[in-house]
């Protein structure tokens, strides 16, 4: 019965309140970072001893660092989303229940704000400490060779502004989703990623577009932004390819579920895409760097491309986790159905099979088809295709291998709360 | 129909599948204490009780989805607490099924596929698993919910599949707890003939929980469970 009780923590709870507060410090922290960077010019300029690394201190780097910043809020979003939506079957009889009480739609919407706006608060105001941890760790052990993050730009006015933006966001995704709506019908998608991609296609016949720094900037947005957009489409092909061709039953349940329920597989593979983009970028750009540069000069964008590396690499974690939970959460719902199945003879290593073959389903090929536009992309930038493939190659390979273990490990880890859910002996109470 | 021998139990030496003394507890109720049942090949025995009886847990004893505290099971000589558990699993996808009083069925499938799913698990084709659940769905009158979704069909219906997956890998014996109690006097009719035909067509045996007294009527016997016993007297028909 203990394990029980864990599940049903998984389910709603306590978990969801720690994956609340964690998520939205962790966001807070980068968005505070981010902020340090743009106030930067009216705190410090210099480089070296006291001073911020090169990419930081040069203001036509610093777009892209604040880019960077901002990007890696999107998986920590993606879990805030994922955890307000945990336990949403229990929450829905809750809220059933209220509304026959003669609770009106206002009211839920005020709870719901409150019950998730009350803990992003706290993890709003715990970023702040996260900030400065992360602030000193970045500079710890770095000497002279300047911090990674802005020194002078100590907390400031947009402090409380980020901190107040974090808390209103919460209460707001609380309010969207009141204590739980149940998954809404699959919506008819738009194909908004012509968009950018129109706009890249018509940025092409600018002559000099990789000479300026706004140019290569545009064109590194629109295409995180095609990827992003056209990630749910491609996860969407990725389900229907696997219903239609499942010989095994782990495949066929993974593609019914990823077709049923669309939403959080989309966005998912559209932070997995930009990971992969980034994923992909880094090795080449590494080798490059090696080739032209020495000494200093290479410092000076090697660390800051090992820890865009290391961010990525994180978030994909953070990814493949957020996504497991939601699958995992899918089977606590279906707890009686599973149940049953196990009980006529469907092992229970098929229910979290299915749940692996979700995972790398929507992770494996966004990320592979990001580390491909990323590395030959920039290879072809630079001319160093020209030289030799082995990085690119080297970048695709290692970023399918790292997605597709970060998604293994991920669903290894919730594999006690599926089984001991669709154990028949609740049969009667599931 | 199979020989019964007028006195007791079971007629065949050795039946189908026995419980013998069966005990079983969830914390401090007891829900079982010595319950016994033969089932021969083919027959079709109706359990009944008042609620909380045991009856359900007697039901899953025998289908080898709990196990009992005491007592034994076996499926022809094999006792169900010496095999594997992968075995066990084995052993309840081919050789029984279960059909419950609802929510039996994965929503994101089709009835086609929720009915496939046993046979794709012992590495049939998918085309051959199509076919054979195509053919269970047409004997039970349900073909043209094939491609639909369980919440878009009605509890009849879905109650049909449910059975036309329990059959679709010809087990030896159906379980089958309430599988009318969710639905409707007609619709619980339908479905509750469409059980018995199709267990008398596939030569099955059948053990059906049952409140309802025509429910029982349909069976070749009736077991009556008190208090976690079977009563020492078997109503015969
Ligand atoms: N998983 C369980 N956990 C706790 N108690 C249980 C569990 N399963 C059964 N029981 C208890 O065991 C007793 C017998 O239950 P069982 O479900 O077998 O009865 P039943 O005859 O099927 O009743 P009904 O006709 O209401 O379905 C009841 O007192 C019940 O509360
Ligand atoms: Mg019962």
């Amino acid at each position: 019965m203990r394990r029980l009780g864990l599940v049903l923590l998984l389910a709603g709870g306590r978990g969801r309140l720690a994956l609340v507060v964690g998520a939205t410090a962790a966001t807070t922290a980068l968005l505070l970072a981010a902020a340090s960077v743009v106030e930067l010019p009216r705190t410090h300029l210099g480089t070296g001893r006291g001073g911020a690394i090169g990419v930081v201190a040069d203001p036509g780097t610093r777009p892209g660092v604040v880019l960077a910043l901002l990007l890696m809020t999107v998986p920590l979003l993606l879990l805030l989303d994922q955890a307000v939506r945990l336990g949403s079957t229990s929450r829905l009889r809750r809220t059933e229940a209220l509304r026959v009480a003669g609770a009106t739609g206002g009211d839920l919407r005020r709870w719901g704000s409150l019950e998730v706006g009350a803990p992003a608060a706290v993890g709003a105001l715990l970023g702040l400490p996260c900030w400065l941890v992360l602030h000193a760790a970045l500079r710890a052990g770095r000497g002279d060779r300047g911090a990674l993050l802005p020194e002078g730009a100590g907390p400031g006015w947009w402090t409380l502004l980020v901190l107040a933006a974090v808390a209103a966001y919460g209460a707001l995704v609380g309010a969207r989703r009141p204590a739980g709506a149940g998954r809404s019908e699959p919506r008819r998608r738009r194909p908004w990623w012509l968009v950018p991609l129109a706009l890249l296609v018509a940025l092409w016949s600018w002559d000099d577009l990789f000479d300026s720094d706004l140019g290569v900037f545009a064109v590194v947005v629109l295409l995180v932004a095609l990827l992003g957009l056209l990630a749910p489409t491609a996860a969407g092909l990725v389900a229907r390819l696997l219903v239609r061709r499942a010989g095994s039953v782990p495949a066929l349940l993974a593609g019914r579920r990823l077709a049923a329920d669309p939403g959080p597989a989309g966005r998912a593979a559209a932070a997995v895409g930009a990971v992969g983009l980034t994923l992909g970028v880094v090795p080449v750009f590494l080798v490059d760097l090696r080739d032209t540069y020495v000494g200093s000069d290479r410092d000076y964008y090697e660390v800051p491309a090992l820890v865009a590396g290391g961010c990525a690499l994180l978030a994909l974690a953070v990814i493949a986790a957020s996504l497991a939970v939601h699958s995992t959460e899918t089977v606590l719902e279906r707890r009686r159905e599973m149940a049953t199945l196990v009980a006529t003879g469907v092992p229970p290593r098929v229910v979290s099979d299915s749940q692996r073959v979700e995972c790398l389903a929507v992770t494996v090929p966004l990320a592979v088809l990001g580390a491909v536009v990323g590395s030959t992309g920039y290879a072809w930038l630079t001319v160093s295709l020209d030289r030799s493939p082995g990085p690119v190659a080297v970048a695709v390979v290692a970023t399918a291998a790292v997605s597709a273990l970060a998604s293994w490990l991920a669903t290894t880890a919730l594999r006690p709360w599926v089984r001991d859910a669709v154990d028949p002996e609740h049969l009667r109470t599931a | 129909m199979t020989d019964t021998d007028p006195t007791g139990t079971s007629a065949t030496a050795t039946p189908l599948v026995s419980g013998r003394d069966l005990h079983r507890s969830f914390g401090r109720t007891v829900a079982l204490r010595g319950a016994s049942l033969d089932v021969a090949a083919g027959e079709i025995v109706a359990v009944t009780g008042p609620s909380g009886s045991g009856k359900s847990t007697l039901l899953h004893c025998l289908a080898g989805v709990i196990a009992p505290d005491a007592g034994t099971v076996t499926y022809r000589d094999h006792r169900l607490s010496d095999l594997s558990t992968d075995a066990r699993t084995r052993l309840r996808r081919r050789e029984v099924g279960l059909v419950l009083q609802f929510g039996q069925l994965v929503p994101e499938l089709t009835a086609l596929e929720n009915v496939a799913l046993p046979l794709l698990l012992d590495k049939r084709g998918r085309a051959e698993a199509q076919a054979a659940a195509l053919d269970r769905l047409e004997r039970l009158g349900v073909a043209e919910v094939a491609g639909s979704r369980p919440t878009e069909m009605s509890g009849g219906q879905a109650q049909r599949v449910a059975i036309a997956r329990a059959l679709v890998t010809e087990p030896a014996v159906v379980f089958a707890d309430e599988p009318t109690g969710a639905l409707d006097t007609l619709a619980g009719e339908q479905a509750l003939a469409a059980l018995v035909g199709a267990v008398e067509e596939n030569g099955c045996a059948l053990v059906l929980v049952t409140h309802d007294n025509r429910v029982a009527a349909a069976a070749h016997r009736e077991v009556e469970l008190r208090d976690g016993a079977t009563a020492a007297a078997e109503v015969r028909r």
